[in-house]
């Protein structure tokens, strides 16, 4: 069934629908929750409130405006800036140095991995180190595969803005990794 | 197209190829093609993203679970929630722009209602308010002015 089959099922109260959605979308859902808020804890209540709002809210959805994803994605976006906001701190600041003990780094053949764990450590720290609407902006377009204009919709901004904050994070990304030990580019 | 256009292009829209303006895919291909700058720097956006592809994200497929088996609240919605979706209606925002006027106009129409039935303790039987009409047409006729050639 399609996503807007299913919205309608939901609108009648039929939580087989509901389920069906859950798995569809919860895999891109979590992702982007924990890319922004960097912790799973938060990422758990999160997602949980995303489907709830998803549950109570579903008549709100327009399916000539915005594609399902891009509707729940702003859910999130909106649940974890309030969750920012709340706690006033992001979390990454807080807790990112037990966050980064805790990473797994997956391997690469064809790097050393004490290179890549130092790398890779780099760059999570920059990354988290970057202001939230970079953060995002970076989360929706690369990871999330948005288009830069579905994704200034998702964060209620304009195309201009959005295409400055990720051009301003992956700066500053290309940069630690320039300044990175044995960077690849160095090797080229 | 100059270096620093691509390296923009490269910032806003990645080294994916599907995601590049298709007015200026051609130009891009022919660029890194022919230059080593340019090759140079899309090799640098490669390993960035490379990079960035291995960051490690959490397997969330017990949360999964966990939201299935969250309780649900119920979908009967208060008749307030109901009145407010009536009235800011989803999408088609222009359309439906009569319902706020005309959610608007109804403490207008109560207080015609009201006090086209109610006194609220006026009493217009006097004299003084029978005739209200004259005294504002002797007003509206008075020449203010005069006061400045009498004084």
């Amino acid at each position: 069934m399609e996503d807007e089959e299913l919205m309608n099922a939901v609108c009648k109260g039929e939580h087989a629908a509901y389920q069906q959605l859950v798995k569809a979308h919860l895999p891109s859902i979590s992702k982007y929750a924990y890319r922004i808020m960097g912790n799973q804890s938060d990422t758990n209540d999160i997602t949980q409130e995303t489907f709830i709002k998803l549950w109570v809210n579903a008549e709100r959805w327009d399916p000539k405006k915005s594609k399902l994803t891009t509707w729940l994605h702003r859910i999130t976006h909106n649940l974890c800036i309030d969750h920012l906001r709340k706690w006033r701190k992001s979390k990454f600041s807080e807790n990112f140095e037990e966050d980064i003990a805790d990473q797994e780094l997956t391997r690469d053949n064809e790097i050393e991995s004490n290179e890549l764990n130092d790398k890779i450590q780099d760059l999570l720290i920059a990354l988290r180190t970057l202001p939230e609407s970079q953060r995002s902006a970076l989360a929706l377009c690369h990871y999330s595969g948005f288009s830069n204009k579905e994704a200034a919709s998702i964060m209620n901004i304009s195309v201009k803005a959005l295409e400055s904050a990720i051009s301003r994070a992956k700066r500053s990304l290309r940069k630690t990794l320039m300044n990175a030990p044995n960077n690849e580019n160095d090797k080229a | 197209m100059t270096i620093e256009e691509l390296e923009n292009i490269f910032e806003n829209c990645g080294t994916n190829p599907t995601r590049w303006p298709a007015n200026r895919k051609a130009e891009i291909e022919r660029l890194i093609a022919l230059d080593q700058q340019a090759m140079k720097l899309e090799q640098e956006f490669r390993n960035l993203e490379k990079s960035l592809n291995q960051l490690y994200v959490p397997d969330f497929s017990e949360l999964e679970q966990v939201v299935l088996n969250q309780n649900l609240p119920p979908r009967t919605d208060s008749f307030f929630e109901k009145f407010l979706n009536w009235l800011f209606p989803a999408g088609n925002n222009f359309k439906n722009l009569w319902r706020p006027a005309a959610a608007a106009c109804i403490p207008l129409i109560f207080g015609a209602t009201l006090g086209n039935n109610f006194a609220f303790g006026i009493d217009i039987s006097l004299e003084e308010n029978e005739y209200w009409e004259d005294q504002l047409i002797i007003l509206a006729l008075y020449d203010y002015s005069e006061e400045f050639f009498y004084d």
